[in-house]
């Protein structure tokens, strides 16, 4: 009975996460609102919620590349291109508004691309600094975001006051700290619900209203929290990587189907989204650049935090247990690229074996990485 | 001394065995590749009772099955002695026998510990897949590296350029080594590669030059996989390329060090997986 009701709530969320797209099309057309897009990682959603405009982070869909082949590299990352891609067709244009925030030169790229081509919905580009330690940093930040509501404020038809943004980020809050009890939960019974759906469950947050995913997070906690945890057998994994873009649900099935049991990650649709809250004291602008400055988790997309990424992942994964880690990494993805080198040395003088697997946006090679991860749970044993 | 897969053999002594009723029940491996399927025999005491190679086509069932049956015929066992069957190779998880599956990479670590106990390094080069396997030199894999792109570099590499050159492919290792200027020939991918060596053909560059260059592009592709891991000697070769002598000898040079060879590299795969099958065996009997 408990699992029927699970899998009814599970339904809901996968159906939001199923052809996105359309679904937000259909949704508009209902609701009659309007949805401004943001690009994944940096841009606080509040500010759009207290707008009264959706919110939606952008997801790479499975999409083949064709006509935005003109518009921009093959040697970008797959999200960069994809959502290029998407948007030339007029896929994306049920949006009113599309915000990207500053990550890395390719998401720069195709802000512009998109601006140009898309001339009848607001491109903004949001300036937040990736240096959080930079003299003058937290008013820099402070003016880009209040630059940004005002520019959304003119979209909405309607003033962002400090009451709403308030109510906004406890909204936001609220559903955080939902999907961290989830997490603490499952991290203590990986057999709860198989990563692929944890995903699900954070991917449809970043897709449906706040309040409706808060809902149904609830319904489910319920019916999971009373359940008993069930023995599992297998290698205890911390999956590590992915930053903008959602994992390939392929890759997470391959890695539990071979016998890994991933408890805890650091992934941006994963611990990564939720794990920090914006504070409710003071300035709400103000708290949403300290969330975004002096409280985010290590990322390569910033510098001066108070502690590297690598030495991050190597204390994530002893916490947690695991017995090694898997890195997701993107094709072409500069920050990550670069971060690597040092987090394979981390892990390695760490004494944790981890296994890197390259993804891109075209099919990958699944029996070889079938192969590779089937061999290194047999390396853990 | 370090025992030859030859000196492991002990067919005449097997059989005796056989015969007198002494065997039971022995351990089976069974490598599935992408263009040979290969059997392993061992016993109760980790002798090897026979083994079979057989040509087939891409993960072949009937090609598997054969090597099985001939390979228990050759030791005079029928599949009512098989105590333990473990599959491995690219088709392990593809055929419809087997008790377990176990990847190729553990298979040719335990493989090359068993004829070759200390080893370090393993650089397997079969059909469509080519990795490198660290060991710890007590047998336990600690790193591993496998192509994930493209067939360049493997035994399906080899067999296109056999196809252009109209060479048979077992000729290629001896011919290389008469080569007096290799040419070059790129190392990224099988079909541009097959391009280049129709173009040098063209240019009438020997045959020889020309197969010394596909064997430095195979080295040179390799070297930059052993790197991935890091080498630590000694280094074991296995799988069908390494009866090549060209890319054994380019691979020694670029690596700088002797690459030790199994008397038949092609069936440590399939060893392994018999070796973990006897390990099954034994726990089994002991529970």
């Amino acid at each position: 009975m408990q699992r029927s009701k699970i899998s009814a709530i599970m339904e809901k969320f996968r159906a939001v996460v199923d052809k996105p797209y359309e679904k937000l099309k259909q949704w508009k057309e209902t609701n009659k609102k309007k949805i401004v897009g943001c690009s994944p990682m940096h841009f606080p959603e509040e500010l759009i919620h207290a707008s009264g405009m959706l919110p939606v982070v952008l997801q790479e869909t499975d999409e083949t590349i064709t006509t935005g082949f003109s518009c921009i590299y093959p040697f970008f990352c797959g999200i960069t291109r994809n959502l290029v891609d998407i948007g030339v067709k007029g896929q994306l244009s049920f949006l009113d508004g599309l915000i990207y925030a500053d990550i890395c030169v390719q998401n720069r790229t195709a802000a512009s691309i998109l601006r140009q081509n898309l001339p009848a919905i607001h491109v903004e580009f949001a300036q937040l600094p990736s240096s959080v330690t930079r003299k003058g940093v937290m008013e820099n930040t402070v003016r880009e975001l209040d630059r940004i509501k005002a520019s959304l404020e003119k979209l909405a038809g309607r003033k962002i006051d400090d009451k709403s943004l308030k109510q906004s980020i406890v909204v936001y809050n609220k559903n955080r700290s939902l999907l961290r009890r989830l997490h603490d939960l499952r991290k203590g019974n990986p057999k709860l619900l198989p990563y692929r759906d944890m995903q699900v469950i954070v991917q449809s947050s970043m897709l449906m209203p706040k309040e409706e995913h808060t809902q149904l997070l609830e319904k489910l906690l319920a019916e999971m929290e009373g359940m008993k945890p069930t023995s599992v057998k297998g290698s205890r994994l911390f999956l590590s990587g992915h930053l903008c873009q959602i994992p390939k649900a392929d890759i997470l099935d391959l890695i539990e189907g071979v016998g890994g049991i991933i408890v805890d990650d650091d992934l941006y649709t994963g611990y990564r989204y939720y794990a920090i809250d914006a504070e409710l004291n003071g300035s709400p602008i103000e708290a949403l650049a300290k969330r975004h400055l002096e409280k985010s988790l290590p990322a390569p997309t910033r510098t001066g935090l108070p502690i590297r990424w690598e030495k991050y992942i190597v204390d994530r994964v002893k916490a947690s247990k695991a017995q090694g880690a898997v890195v997701l990494l993107v094709k072409f993805c500069e920050p990550h690229l670069f971060y690597y080198p040092f987090i394979k040395d981390a892990l390695a003088e760490a004494g944790i074996p981890h296994i890197m697997v390259e993804t891109e946006h075209e099919v990958v090679s699944l029996e070889g990485i079938r192969t590779r991860l089937q061999a290194f749970m047999e390396m853990l044993r | 001394m370090v025992p030859t897969f030859a000196e492991h053999r002990v067919l005449d002594y097997y059989s005796t065995l056989v015969r007198k009723g002494a065997v039971t029940k022995v351990a089976v491996g069974v490598d599935i590749g992408s263009l040979t399927a290969k059997t392993a025999i061992v016993d109760l005491n980790s002798h090897i009772a026979s083994y079979k190679i057989i040509q087939g086509k891409i993960v072949d069932e009937a090609a598997a099955i054969a090597s099985l049956n001939q390979a228990l015929a050759d030791a005079h066992l029928t599949q009512a002695e098989i105590g333990f069957l473990i599959t491995t190779g690219y088709g392990r998880n593809m055929v419809s026998f087997g008790d377990k599956s176990i990847t190729e990479i553990s298979c040719h670590a335990r493989g090359a510990q068993f004829l070759f106990p200390g080893v370090r390094t393993v650089i397997d080069i079969g059909g469509q897949d080519s990795k490198v396997i660290s060991l710890n030199g007590e047998g336990s894999v600690i790193n591993f590296a496998m192509n994930d792109k493209c067939a360049a570099g493997t035994g399906r590499f080899l067999e296109v350029m056999a196809n252009a050159l109209e060479v048979p492919i077992e000729d290629m290792g001896a011919l290389s080594l008469r080569a007096e200027n290799p040419a070059t020939v790129s190392s990224i991918c099988t079909v541009f590669a097959e391009s280049e060596v129709i173009s040098l053909t063209a240019q009438g560059r020997s045959k020889l030059d020309i197969i010394a260059g596909i064997h430095e592009a195979i080295g040179r592709r390799m070297h930059s996989l052993v790197n991935h891991v890091g080498m630590v000697p000694p280094v074991v070769m296995s799988g069908g390329v390494a009866k090549n002598v060209g890319v054994v000898r380019v691979l020694e040079k670029l690596l700088g060090t002797e690459i030790v060879l199994p008397s038949e590299p092609q069936i440590v795969g399939a060893l392994g997986a018999a070796l973990f099958a006897m390990d099954e065996l034994k726990s089994k009997s002991i529970s």
